[in-house]
């Protein structure tokens, strides 16, 4: 697979952690399946390279525009110097779409849940987005746990969502907000608040789990316990 | 294609060798495309066959009482990340098959783990002490995370190629994709060629 050119066409600062890269590629790809990532790589003067992978977060239905949502790491070379040096009208080396496990492909099973911590919300974006846009009936339910408020990454896209489709549901479970700001879930998700989501979705159900490390061991192991097929949980963790 | 500015954030230890587009981690990062299955060491069982005829079933009490190896060697990750002298202990691939007619077998093989992982590699990446069946990391039992109770190691191509959780290898005359591989990954995953997906 080679390495193609894109053009950075926007940038938007999300939080002071994470901010969304719309590229457009030179050679537009055939088709992308949601859930897919593409490989960024960056060339310093000396000929070091450095690359890493980022999920697509935009609907695969426009692929004239690549939309990637990332987290500025603070040991990460690559997302630090997107972060900090890249600015619109830049252009960027490319690799993909990638990837066709960690997909969600139409009408394949009548309810998808999704398990996401933080920036883990990346793929699934691109799959609640190619539901939305192709008004697919299947049930999702998307279980989003991040740290605060602030941290909650397309939220008023994903309520009018909420509010507009009856088979899109959303909770919001926050790590480390006050309860003074918060009336929803805080504190880490535990085995009875995921066994009640993974009680009401049907036996058609498929598990997507994104995000740290940590948080995809322990949601995709206590959905494992509570009896759900080990084919049916699929995960993408953070390094 | 020069990115203006960009330069490396790590330093970059000269006197080891990193395949292209790879970076150094300190510690071994968990990627799987599923749950970590929980296996104790009295249910494991690794089943050898050749072209799906059983050949040899190997216990835990069974793998401890072959020749016990330490293996000193880098690994590559297909997502970028590398670590340098990882320390296992286990099994070398060549004790197992030893006095077996796998011994002169030239052909292929299909690794599967407990959970259903596979993968695909010639037999000649498991002889010649490069591959084993590792069951302890840095001196300590092999976590669940990281596969144990057992895995098998082939550090030499990209660790995909190394699943954990080994529950059975299929020596096969004829090479076919594991789960990665059917998935749009390289068929062989050598690092050094930066041979990642199917067409590299």
């Amino acid at each position: 697979m080679d390495w193609k050119l894109g053009k950075v066409q926007n940038i938007i600062r999300i939080n002071s952690r994470v901010k969304v890269f719309r590229i457009s590629p030179y050679i537009k790809p055939k088709k992308i399946i949601p859930g897919q990532h593409y490989d960024i790589r960056l060339t310093a003067e000396d000929g070091y390279q450095a690359q890493r992978s980022y999920s697509v977060s935009s609907s695969p239905l426009n692929s004239n525009i690549i939309e990637f949502t990332i987290c500025k790491s603070e040991d990460g070379e690559v997302s630090e110097y997107l972060h900090e040096n890249i600015r619109i009208g830049d252009q960027i080396e490319i690799k993909g779409p990638i990837g066709n496990y960690f997909n969600w492909v139409s009408e394949s099973h009548d309810n998808i849940v999704f398990f996401a911590g933080g920036t883990g919300i990346s793929p699934f974006m691109s799959m609640i987005r190619d539901k939305r846009e192709k008004k697919e009936k299947s049930k999702f339910t998307l279980v989003y746990s991040t740290r605060k408020i602030t941290d909650i990454l397309f939220k008023d896209e994903l309520k009018e969502y909420e509010a507009s489709d009856p088979f899109f549901e959303m909770i919001i479970n926050l790590t480390r907000e006050d309860k003074q700001n918060w009336d929803g879930k805080i504190g880490r998700l535990s085995k009875k608040d995921i066994g009640k989501i993974v009680k009401i979705s049907s036996n058609n159900c498929l598990y997507f789990v994104c995000g740290p490390t940590n948080f995809v061991e322990n949601i995709s192991n206590t959905i494992l316990d509570l009896g759900i097929k080990y084919e049916l949980i699929k995960t993408e963790r953070f390094g | 294609m020069i990115n203006k500015g960009f330069k490396p954030k790590r330093n970059i230890d000269q006197n080891k060798k990193l395949p292209p587009g790879q970076y150094t981690v300190d510690d071994l990062p968990i990627l799987t495309a599923g749950p970590t299955p929980k296996i104790d060491n009295e249910i494991w069982n690794l089943e050898i066959m050749k072209n799906d005829e059983l050949i040899l079933s190997i216990n835990w009490n069974d793998l401890m009482t072959f020749p016990q190896s330490n293996f000193v060697t880098d690994i590559h990750c297909v997502t970028k990340w590398s670590i340098f002298d990882t320390s296992w202990k286990g099994v070398y691939i060549d004790h197992i098959i030893e006095n077996t007619e796998l011994k002169s077998f030239n052909g292929f093989i299909l690794a599967e783990s407990y959970g259903g992982y596979t993968t695909n590699l010639p037999t000649n990446d498991l002889i010649d002490k490069k591959s084993m069946i590792a069951h302890t990391y840095n001196s300590n039992p092999l976590e669940a995370a990281h596969g144990g109770p057992a895995r098998l190691i082939v550090p030499h191509l990209y660790f995909w190629k190394s699943p954990k959780w080994i529950k059975s290898i299929n020596f096969i005359d004829t090479d076919k994709p594991g789960f990665w591989e059917g998935y749009g990954y390289h068929m062989y995953g050598d690092p050094w060629k930066e041979q990642r997906y199917y067409n590299d």
